[in-house]
């Protein structure tokens, strides 16, 4: 599995990712709109490109940090792969909930959406999986629906309940 | 109301008061409606649940329920997600003393004498004295807050924005100093919680910043759709990891009864003391409970009888360390309120949800709001009457929520968070920034980056970068401004000294690092 010195420099990538996207910015779109430059007032770049120069600066820190780390250290963390496979699945029951919530609507996606992340978990009684999963899902939706007025997505089919 | 003019002296003269009494009325006003009543109970009971609750705690409570809030008027809102900031500093002593896990970090210290009074049958009282403590504790941190917010608030009635941008950078600095772990790692987040404020219109300029053409970015990301991101998925996905999902704990229901408060009350020195000891830390932007209450818990272990035998089951470490971490929060909304810097975590999402109810905290909110800001100091001390006796008169109910299994917990905070962050604009691009920030809020953890600096980045952001260009635009002589001010200039100095500490802090670590490695990879037991 990843190691610790691993996930280390994925953050230390992305962190120099998001610093690429500002200057990247800054040289076309803030330029285009002519807010690359000028005073205080005009130029909207000054700001976040101190903050990227900054985090650049404790990106090199860092990565001497590493490195001087990577010499010495020998032991890592290691996380068994089917807890990570748990997480992983849950992320992605989760990613493909929040997908189809506006096009199936509430009632529909999220009752096996629950289902789905207490199966993930180890449960395997199914008629407490569906009673829990329905219970859970209909529970919520008359607090936010019935309480705080908040409209739940409706779906393309306008599955409402009226409480 | 003028109060903040009215009073110009920070001593505690007859005006001083007068005007605290001027807040303390326009408050209550507001405060005894049904509303701000009711929802500050609900959320002291609140609070509990997700303090007793091993890995949530009161920053999860008010960031999953901050979506609720926001729709609330606002005394009620901040009666809301104040009270769980109080209950849930609290609800973490009861899983502590039940079952050896602290529920929140802020109830860690609370384990050296609370399981052991559990262990010697009477965790019942253990579970007493720690609520008592926690709601005295707090009362006298809110005692604090009332007298000394304003005072803070009148002072800064005189800061321009060079000081608010030295403010700020020092808000940043602080909070990555003491909240320890790697100083780098903690000012990469702090950093990056600057930059993300950054999306969207530009207030001076009104150009668009990092949009990508897309109107769901014309305003920027919604702090709450990223604060549950960043905690709540990147939690649930930890607690995924863990093997105890279906497990049921086995926990013996506890009824502490209205005597456990004379059994705190005689620890009245110990109790003045630890809570004098966590408002101070917790007025320290960055230092918060956790310091605070192993500090009290030391100091109170040095200041012993003969007999007390802590460590052992002694009642004065419930007290020391409880009192110490709810008087803390009163200690974090002193800066919180009157500046505008946010003492923790906890206290960054209170100034969000300020900030989103339209109020910006600060020496105007005192003058132009005094009836929001008396609000929030009656719900504060409110919010610690209820929590004594809905804390000792509910436990058996708490005990039972320690019983339901993650099974069920998981899937039910994660729909919160998508009803909740759903129901902010009723955005789907809300949706996908929070899963986005989920993903990062991981890979951060992962890489033991603390979240915290980056919503307080997120938070100070805006504040930071308006002051830094004001500040130019009034001066004459560029940056100099910064140090043309007295105060302008002392604060220059603090953040140069924060700076100084940092660097020394992480040469340290590194030498530590590289020491401890060493020894570890040669020794025997490893």
């Amino acid at each position: 599995m990843a190691s610790s010195r691993t996930l280390n420099l994925t953050a230390l990538g992305f962190l120099f990712a998001v610093i690429v996207i500002v200057f990247w910015q800054v040289e076309t779109d803030f330029k285009e709109q002519g807010i690359a430059s000028g005073g205080p007032y005009d130029d909207a770049s000054l700001y976040p490109r101190a903050i990227a120069i900054f985090i650049g600066v404790l990106l090199v820190f860092q990565l001497v940090i590493e490195s001087i780390r990577g010499r010495t250290t020998t032991l890592t963390e290691v996380i068994q792969a089917s807890d990570l496979g748990r997480a992983g699945m849950m992320l992605a029951v989760f990613a493909v909930y929040l997908m189809v919530l506006t096009t199936i609507g509430y009632h529909l996606a999220t009752a096996p959406m629950i289902c789905a992340i207490m199966w993930i978990c180890g449960m395997r009684n199914l008629p407490k999986l569906a009673i829990s999963s329905v219970a859970i899902a209909t529970s919520f939706a008359f607090v936010f629906e019935a309480f705080l007025n908040v409209v739940l997505p409706l779906g393309i089919w306008n599955i409402f309940i009226p409480w | 109301m003028s109060c903040c003019r009215s009073a110009s002296g920070t001593s505690l003269s007859p005006g001083r008061c007068a005007v605290i009494l001027d807040f303390l009325s326009a408050g209550l006003d507001v405060f005894l409606s049904p509303l701000a009543l009711g929802f500050t109970f609900v959320g002291i009971i609140v609070g509990l649940v997700v303090g007793a609750m091993p890995g949530l705690g009161p920053l999860m409570g008010i960031i999953l329920l901050l979506p609720v809030a926001i729709g609330l008027p606002p005394v009620a809102a901040m009666g809301f997600l104040i009270a769980i900031f109080v209950g849930g500093s609290c609800g973490g002593s009861i899983s502590a003393i039940l079952l050896r896990i602290p529920g929140t970090p802020l109830a860690a210290a609370t384990l050296y004498d609370g399981y052991p009074l559990a262990q010697k049958g009477r965790a019942s009282d253990a579970i007493g004295i720690a609520i008592t403590s926690s709601a005295i504790g707090g009362l006298i941190g809110g005692v604090v807050l009332v007298f000394c917010a304003p005072i803070l608030a009148s002072l800064a009635a005189n800061f321009a924005p060079p000081e608010y941008t030295m403010l700020a950078i020092m808000g940043l600095f602080a909070i990555v100093v003491i909240s320890g772990g790697s100083i780098i790692k903690g000012l990469l987040a702090g950093s990056f919680g600057l930059l993300i404020s950054t999306v969207g219109t530009d207030s001076f300029s009104t150009g668009l910043r990092f949009t990508f053409g897309s109107h769901n970015l014309l305003n920027g990301f919604h702090i709450v759709a990223v604060v549950v991101g960043l905690f709540a998925i990147s939690e649930m996905a930890a607690q995924m990891m863990k093997r105890d999902l279906l497990k049921i704990p086995d926990v013996k229901v506890a009824r502490p009864g209205l005597h456990t408060i004379s059994l705190t009350l005689r620890h009245y020195v110990n109790l003045i003391r630890s809570s004098a000891i966590g408002t101070f830390f917790g007025a320290i932007p960055g230092a918060g409970g956790v310091i605070s209450s192993f500090t009290s818990y030391a100091v109170a272990k040095a200041a012993a009888k003969p007999g007390e035998e802590y460590g052992e089951g002694a009642e004065g470490g419930v007290v020391a360390t409880e009192s110490a971490n709810n008087s803390t929060v009163g200690g974090t909304l002193v800066p919180t309120l009157s500046l505008g810097i946010p003492g923790d975590a906890s206290s960054a999402m209170l100034l969000g949800a300020l900030l989103i109810l339209g109020f910006i905290p600060g020496p105007a909110m005192f003058e132009n709001n005094p009836d929001v800001v008396g609000g929030i100091f009656m719900v504060y001390l409110a919010s610690n009457v209820f929590l004594l006796f809905a804390g000792i008169l509910a436990t058996p109910i708490f005990v039972y929520v320690l019983r339901i299994p993650k099974v069920y917990l998981i899937p039910s905070i994660l729909l919160l968070c998508s009803i909740g962050t759903f129901a902010l604009q009723a955005s789907v691009f809300d949706l996908q920034v929070m899963l986005a920030f989920g993903l990062i809020g991981i890979l951060f953890r992962a890489a033991d980056y603390p979240l915290a600096p980056v919503v307080i980045g997120m938070i100070l952001g805006p504040i930071l970068e308006a002051n830094l260009r004001r500040s130019l635009l009034i001066s004459r002589e560029g940056y100099w401004i910064f140090l043309d001010r007295p105060v302008s200039a002392t604060l220059v100095a603090v953040n140069v000294l924060l700076l100084v500490a940092m660097a020394y802090l992480t040469i340290k670590r590194i030498r530590g690092t590289t020491k401890g490695d060493l020894e570890k990879a040669t020794s025997p037991e490893e």
